[in-house]
């Protein structure tokens, strides 16, 4: 079995270690396997089983109340079926794309300029930004949607410097919660693209302005390339936070106004615990888990790449 | 271009003074800019926290400490109090196992320990809403929708995390300590705990400091899975508030700094070690 997660990986560095392991330690580790049984059966009982019963009450007509609360059945592709047809589900799907796509973008350019600012920025404004930003970014849920909704709403703190009724999250409901979604997310997206622009080695830098090249041009033609791996990075985490923040968008607008963003979790909820319906609720959640698995697919390719790099970059 | 190359070294130390002061004055201004506009939605918070006349509209306060007072009182000091035990029951369950389970991982032989990695490492990436309906599905039938249930689930959401940074704290520990200890005939939860925990603490603490502060925030898992009135935690309790018929906004804002108040708090305190934890988590390039 070993043998064919090694394959899998296909990274000849890591066969070699794995079978002079299994060289010096022969037989099966029972106290290993027992120090490790806690976070397993863990693991097994609250994590993967929910997420293998999503699965299965996905092709149910569960309800939350009622007789097939209890005596629910297996009804097949008829969810499926209904998912098809269900036009608030392909609203959602596109409504989910725009919010991940507005955040990944927001985020990462609103932390690549925090970032970078900071980097040349005077000592204490970098401090105050720096605590500013990072404090964005640990207050909880519940504490970003009510500051989000204060400056937003009517009469609200926005409403002094924008036109008309000044209520910007009912008219623009998807830009705000969105914009939110960055306030609350470009501190972490900071730290990380600081820690990547640091590692950009600056005789690189210093030759680019030798040779006479412009600012801008540096930025992007140097120093963007060099710090691929770390945006790649950036952008799947920032995806995979954002696909989990169903909190602040459910507290804002509940997913309105008009449905307009009511994004896959917060849709899956309200099927579920609005309406009652638990199990189309649970199969849209099943399509959440579809779009997080590409993504955590992605960041586990990514991640587990970056050890070997740097590993081989330190042999040489 | 070689021309202008030349140029340009040798005047360097000199252009230090009109050409980048300007740069450096811009950049400086572009920064604060961007902090204000971070600063900004944050400020309705502290001036309505004092307001005795607060609302959602951003004014200038009628001094109070009567929310302040509130929000510490009654069913506010309630809610702070099943936060923080539904807080603590995740930290427990998830740093324990963590501590253990990321032990065995990084030196003991356990089948498929790579495929466990990526596994482990896949789940972290795993959005916790899609699971609340199988969960409730579980705990209700169980009768299991309380505080104490609602914790270990949090813990156990956070585990993946937690295992994942105190196996790679623990992989750089040196092996020869470990040793030394087995010679003097320790027991393997001896050196787990006087060995090899104390030197990989930073990864513990940063583990145990995520995973407090995730169930500190959780909002839709207690929402779904705690029924009973007295054991609603802060965050659910705001949302009431902000629903109900007469919103205390002047109490929701206080509520909201002193509720926000411990997860910065423990942020600032243990920055190092988490933001060490993040380097090794693979989120960034050591």
């Amino acid at each position: 079995m070993n043998n064919a997660v090694v394959a899998a990986a296909s990274e000849s560095g890591k066969k070699v270690r794995l079978r002079k392991r299994s060289a010096d330690h022969p037989g099966v580790d029972i106290p290993g396997m027992v120090l490790f049984l806690p976070a397993a059966l863990l693991l097994l009982a609250l994590f993967v089983l929910p997420v293998g019963y999503a699965f299965y009450l996905g092709f149910t007509d569960i309800t939350l109340i009622g007789p097939t609360a209890v005596h629910f059945h297996f009804t097949g592709i008829k969810n499926v079926l209904r998912l098809g047809r269900d036009t608030l589900f392909w609203k959602s799907l596109w409504l989910t794309a725009v919010f991940l796509a507005g955040s990944v973008v927001g985020v990462t350019v609103v932390g690549m300029a925090l970032a970078v600012l900071m980097q040349r920025s005077a000592a204490w404004l970098r401090a105050g930004v720096g605590a500013v930003s990072i404090v964005a970014w640990m207050l909880p849920p519940i504490t970003v949607a009510v500051v989000w909704y204060a400056f937003t709403t009517t009469d609200g703190a926005l409403s002094l410097v924008t036109p008309g009724d000044g209520d910007s999250l009912n008219h623009f409901p998807m830009l705000v919660v969105t914009l939110a979604n960055v306030w609350a997310t470009a501190g972490f997206s900071m730290l990380i693209l600081s820690s990547g622009l640091r590692a950009v080695p600056s005789e690189v830098i210093e030759a680019a302005v030798m040779e006479g090249a412009p600012r801008w041009r540096i930025f992007t033609s140097v120093t963007l390339p060099i710090m691929r791996p770390t945006i790649v990075t950036n952008i799947l985490l920032v995806t995979l936070l954002s696909l989990a923040n169903f909190a602040l968008i459910y507290i804002m607008t509940a997913g309105g106004s008009d449905n307009s963003t009511d994004i896959l979790p917060v849709y899956s909820y309200q099927q579920g615990f609005v309406f009652k319906k638990l199990g189309y609720g649970a199969l849209l959640g099943d399509v959440v888990v579809i779009i997080a698995t590409v993504f955590a697919y992605l960041y586990v390719r990514v991640a587990r790449q970056r050890p070997v790099r740097t590993r081989l970059a330190d042999g040489v | 271009m070689s021309g202008n190359g030349t140029a340009g070294v040798a005047p360097k130390a000199e252009t230090t003074s009109p050409v980048q002061k300007r740069a450096a004055l811009l950049t400086n201004l572009l920064l604060a800019c961007l902090g204000l506009l971070f600063l900004a939605p944050m400020l309705w918070l502290f001036l309505a926290s004092v307001d005795e006349h607060a609302s959602w509209s951003l004014s200038l306060p009628t001094f109070t400490l009567d929310h302040l007072a509130q929000a510490i009182s009654g069913r506010f000091l309630r809610a702070l109090v099943n936060t923080l035990y539904m807080a603590l029951v995740a930290t427990v369950i998830s740093t324990v196992a963590g501590t253990l389970g990321g032990y065995a991982l990084s030196r003991r032989r356990i089948p498929m320990r790579d495929g466990l990695m990526v596994a482990v490492l896949f789940l972290t990436g795993i959005p916790i809403a899609i699971m609340i309906i199988p969960v409730f599905q579980m705990f209700s039938s169980l009768g299991w929708l309380s505080l104490i249930p609602t914790g270990v689930f949090l813990g156990v959401t956070s585990l993946p995390f937690a295992l994942w940074l105190i196996k790679t704290a623990m992989d750089s520990v040196p092996k020869e300590l470990e040793e030394a200890a087995q010679i003097e005939r320790a027991g393997v939860l001896q050196i787990i705990l006087y060995v090899t925990a104390p030197l990989a603490l930073p990864g513990i603490a940063a583990a145990a400091i995520f995973s407090f502060i995730s169930a500190w925030g959780a909002f839709l898992v207690p929402l779904v899975l705690i029924s009973d009135a007295n054991e609603l935690p802060g965050p659910i309790l705001i949302y009431g508030q902000i629903s109900a018929s007469q919103t205390h906004y002047g109490d929701i804002a206080a509520f909201s700094i002193v509720y926000s108040l411990p997860v910065v708090v423990l942020y600032i305190l243990m920055s190092r070690p988490f933001a060490g934890g993040f380097l090794m988590s693979g989120a960034v390039k050591g």
